[in-house]
């Protein structure tokens, strides 16, 4: 292993031994979180460790780790923890390999080696192991390989070589823990899932049309309160624009104690100066990603609509559930009142989560019916001409990126196919959508819809519903909604009554009548 | 008549991966569907078409191509492929929304628009659609009943009938001889009855279900189909046809397909748990003698249907049982129809409308003749005219008001009842006079679904179905 990411470590574990949360001292002391190139402080990342693992490994103290050959018919090194707190590791023990024989208990009948290797470090250590954490040597060495780069690339290339160093160690199998917690269930059920696809591209193209956002997120909770700073400066190149810092207050002595949020918020905003500040409490984030960690793969659609409900209930509990920087003029009752008197209600507090969520839903069964297959095409028109994207003649051809093809069955999402440009598009012809649904429905089957969407539309769509949302910016948001019913932004084949909606009804009208479904109605 | 009909009817269940695989397993079970089709053959596929929204509401797309491309290997001259569809839906929607007409084009079939909605929806000569209806639809005498069939289908070669099976409210399921009815107008399926017939009568001796019972048998016996298929691979359970809230897909992988379509039926209330002979549809048509002598007559082919037949969850057979937020249902005695339309209204309101109805104050709706007292008498929805006529003196009609100065109690007239008439009430109607009768705001889910029909020309295109059926 690299000798600095030996050294973080170690530093790491003697850092554990002396310290404990009860004390309330700070020490200041910076380490690397490991196999990463975020650094960190060791008290957050003692803090981190503690909350985490129990929750998403095993909430036990004691287990092994155990480095095997690829073929599993030798043991190199058993590292036996016997931690006081599970999550906080101490110096290792390294025991003899020998203790277990894989001839008798291959690690393929893991209930049966399991269970033998828990008697072994028992005789030979006097302790119980509740888990064990096995890793091939081909996985160790994909993982040297990269950590030899920790410090010389980007975080958002280092990000994305990570990624696909995970998504093979998974695929072939190279890691396990056993008992299996959900969250590598959850990763394993996902890779598998999206066999088809690297999933380095997805984040990448996740990175592409992310807006420019320099904003601060204070995960609060009584215990011990940290900062994520997140900075995506677009005038960077793609890949290297991003950079996430994990803040303990007592780096900056910050004192939350018997401060109210709007408080912390102001102070934080003060200090780090970020574009935005946000505050939400840990045990709701953790709550969710159980939530989504225990989600079946293929997604079934009532756990998904659930999950929404909850995201969208704790959206609407603003000042209740989550708190930002300066309060967002539509929170205030006169400018409401006013927009009320117009007929629009616009009160982001009473927004509907179940209301919202079965309309979503609704919308998406009757138009696509219970088992369909939509083809998405998307597009970066902008890519391929600066400027003029709509006097583009072929905007499928020339703006083409990438396509997939969405499988439902009962509702639930069951398949995602990656579908390949010579396939789907015609260089001899203007593709439209209705030539591609009939040209693809006679490979695929009925293709219930082809929807092509550009990258400027997401962009936009990202900027003002999911990072801006709360901003009463009219004119960003009208900006959205033209975008959309520009045909080489976003087209659909067949157009569904909900598209035709969207498309025809006058913008006030539109508004209006989604509102009254999005806002529940009384106040009280 | 077909030439098979002479023959002991052969039905062929086969359960595979897919629909598709299943057909061409079926058709060659039933020996190859050159015994079927014969070169030049002009074929009418009937599909299932109900509303224009996605599977399983409308025939599996991907099983009509594969009986298309069958088809076509036998050596058809023309494929059409058509039905009509539920009352008020022009076909010109179904291609709107779906994309049906390119579709079946590219396979080298044709989308018929039976109702010439694809001219009038362009057009407006009523003198040229007056014509081209009448080339277009053929007068046929059942007993004393004058009625119109699609010329394309009378002078189809052979037919062959490709039915999505889901549950429904009066028949168990959606059998294939529910599919062939809609062959015809929905004028002429319609059945409404007026002043002039006692509403005691009606629900006495069930009226509505026996008239559409003799309706659809002697649709059935113009023409007969060469071939049926029963898509049970998905079926819609507990509450259907139609996607509604509580209904669920359940996945069967079976698909059955015979050359007696009344043989088919039965075969699959047998599959599906039912018994066949209290289903009144299909026991009228083998008495009848539509379909075979017996039921053991039937030759069956493929699975042995003992071992894979399977139960499904029927839909409400008790409109109470359908739980809306903020709506109780009492009803009184009631014939099929009123059943019917309310049924498909309370799943409506239950899927459809599910913020409008929580917007909504508690109140009662009474349906049928005779219905329990209202338990909620603020507020009450009378549904058909058996209950507003039989609940004239029933004490929610009015309530106890104090006077202003003197505080005296007295009746007065309750306003707050809203009366969906009709026999049975026309459910598009309904609708309208639940929209007009409350507060819009109230109504939100309603209101977009109003305004997106708007936009998609569904009433456009309505009001000109109209005029065509009444040309």
């Amino acid at each position: 292993m690299e000798q600095q990411i030996l050294d973080n470590w170690l530093k790491i574990l003697n850092f554990n031994k002396k310290y404990s949360l009860s004390e309330k001292e700070f020490h200041s002391e910076q380490v690397r979180i490991p196999l990463t190139p975020i650094r960190i402080d060791a008290n957050l990342l003692y803090y981190l460790s503690k909350l985490l693992y129990p929750r998403f490994i095993n909430d036990q103290q004691n287990f092994v780790d155990l480095i095997v050959s690829n073929d599993e018919t030798e043991i190199s090194k058993i590292l036996f923890y016997n931690n006081d707190i599970a999550g906080i590791h101490k110096p290792f023990e390294d025991l003899d390999p020998d203790i277990i024989k894989l001839s008798k208990y291959p690690v393929k009948n893991i209930d049966s080696f399991f269970d033998e290797l828990q008697e072994q470090i028992y005789n030979e250590t006097n302790a119980r192991i509740s888990h064990v954490r096995i890793i091939k040597n081909e996985a160790l060495h994909l993982i040297n390989n990269l950590i030899e780069d920790l410090v010389k690339i980007s975080l958002g290339k280092y990000i994305i070589k990570s990624i696909d160093v995970l998504q093979y160690i998974i695929e072939n199998k190279l890691f396990l823990i056993y008992p299996k917690p959900n969250l590598l269930n959850f990763l394993e059920k996902v890779i598998n899932f999206l066999s088809d696809f690297k999933l380095s591209n997805i984040f990448s193209y996740f990175m592409e049309i992310l807006p420019k956002l320099d904003l601060s997120v204070i995960l609060y909770s009584k215990e011990f309160s940290f900062i994520i700073k997140i900075k995506n400066l677009k005038e960077k190149s793609p890949s290297s624009n991003l950079d996430i810092e994990l803040l303990s207050t007592g780096e900056f002595e910050l004192d939350f104690k018997d401060l109210k949020e709007d408080q912390i918020i102001d102070l934080v905003h003060e200090t780090l100066k970020p574009h935005n500040t946000f505050l939400f409490y840990q045990k709701h984030i953790l709550k969710i990603l159980e939530d989504i960690f225990e989600l079946e793969i293929p997604l079934n659609r009532n756990k998904v609509k659930l999950i929404l409900q909850k995201l969208l209930y704790g959206y609407r509990s603003f000042e209740i559930n989550w708190f930002r920087d300066s309060k967002p003029i539509i929170y205030n009752p006169i400018l409401r009142w006013l927009i009320r008197i117009m007929g629009v209600n616009y009160n982001l507090k009473k927004f509907s989560h179940w209301g919202s969520s079965e309309f979503i839903f609704n919308a998406f069964s009757l138009n696509f019916g219970l088992n369909s297959k939509i083809i998405m095409i998307f597009t970066d028109l902008h890519g391929f001409a600066k400027k003029n994207v709509k006097n583009i003649k072929n905007p499928i051809r020339e703006g083409f990126q990438r396509a997939v093809l969405l499988e439902t069955e009962k509702n639930n999402l069951i398949n995602i196919r990656k579908l390949a440009k010579n396939e789907l598009i015609n260089q001899s012809e203007i593709n439209s959508l209705k030539d591609i649904r009939n040209r693809m429905s006679k490979k695929y089957g009925f293709i219930s819809a082809v929807i092509s969407i550009d990258k400027k539309l997401i962009n936009t769509f990202l900027n003002n519903l999911i990072f801006k949302f709360s901003r009463f910016t009219l004119f960003s948001k009208l900006s959205l909604v033209r975008k959309f019913r520009k045909k080489y932004y976003f087209n659909i084949y067949p157009e569904g009554p909900i598209y035709k909606f969207l498309k025809k009804t006058h913008y006030f009208y539109m508004i209006k009548t989604l509102l009254q479904i999005l806002i529940d109605k009384y106040e009280f | 008549m077909s030439e098979t009909s002479s023959k002991k009817p052969l039905v062929a269940v086969i359960k595979g991966k897919s629909p598709e695989e299943n057909y061409l397993e079926g058709i060659e079970k039933l020996g190859g569907i050159s015994q079927y089709i014969e070169e030049g053959d002009n074929v009418f596929l009937k599909i299932t078409l109900r509303v224009p929204m996605g599977y399983p509401m409308n025939s599996n797309f991907d099983l009509v191509k594969e009986v298309i491309i069958s088809c076509k290997k036998a050596g058809a001259n023309k494929i059409y492929v058509g039905s009509f569809s539920s009352k008020e839906i022009a076909l010109k929607i179904f291609n709107d929304l779906l994309g049906l007409e390119s579709y079946f084009k590219a396979l080298g079939a044709e989308f018929v628009y039976l109702d010439n909605s694809d001219y009038y929806i362009q057009k407006s000569n009523n003198q040229k659609l007056g014509d081209l209806k009448a080339n277009s639809l053929k007068d046929v005498n059942i007993g004393e009943k004058k009625i119109q069939v699609p010329e394309v289908i009378t002078n189809s070669n052979k037919i062959i009938v490709i039915n999505q099976v889901n549950v429904n409210p009066l028949f168990m399921c959606d059998l294939s001889l529910i599919n062939y009815y809609s062959v015809l107008p929905a004028k002429f399926r319609d059945i409404n009855y007026g002043e002039n017939v006692l509403n005691e009568e009606i629900v006495k001796s069930d009226l509505f279900r026996q008239d559409l019972i003799s309706n659809i048998l002697n649709t059935y016996a113009i023409k007969k189909p060469i071939l049926t298929i029963n898509d049970v691979f998905y079926i819609l359970e507990e509450a259907g046809p139609f996607i509604y809230r509580d209904s669920n897909l359940k996945k069967t992988n079976v698909l059955i397909m015979g050359t007696d379509l009344i043989s088919v039926d039965a075969i699959t209330l047998r599959f599906l748990g039912f018994d066949v002979f209290k289903n009144d549809l299909v026991s009228k048509a083998l008495e009848r003698s539509l379909g075979p002598e017996h039921i053991s007559d039937i030759k069956l082919l493929g699975e042995d249907l003992g071992k894979i037949s399977i139960d499904i969850n029927q839909c409400f057979s008790h409109l109470e049982d359908i739980k809306i937020p903020n709506i109780f249902v009492s009803s009184g005695n009631m014939c099929s129809g009123c059943f019917l339309r309310a049924y498909h209204l309370l799943n409506f309101m239950n899927s459809r409308m599910i913020k409008d109805v929580k917007n909504l104050p508690n109140q009662s709706l009474l349906v049928g003749l005779n219905p329990p007292e209202a338990l909620f008498k603020d507020h009450v929805i009378l549904f058909g005219d058996c209950a507003i006529k039989s609940t004239k003196n029933y004490k929610f009609r009015t309530k106890t008001k104090k006077t202003l100065l003197r505080k005296k109690e007295m009746q007065v007239k309750n306003k707050n009842i809203l009366t969906l008439s009709g026999c049975p009430p026309n459910i598009n109607d309904c609708l309208k006079l639940i929209f007009e009768y409350y507060d819009k705001s109230d109504l939100p889910n309603l209101n977009y679904l109003i305004r997106s029909l708007r936009t998609s020309n569904f009433f456009k295109y309505s009001k000109k179905l109209k005029k065509w059926e009444d040309l």
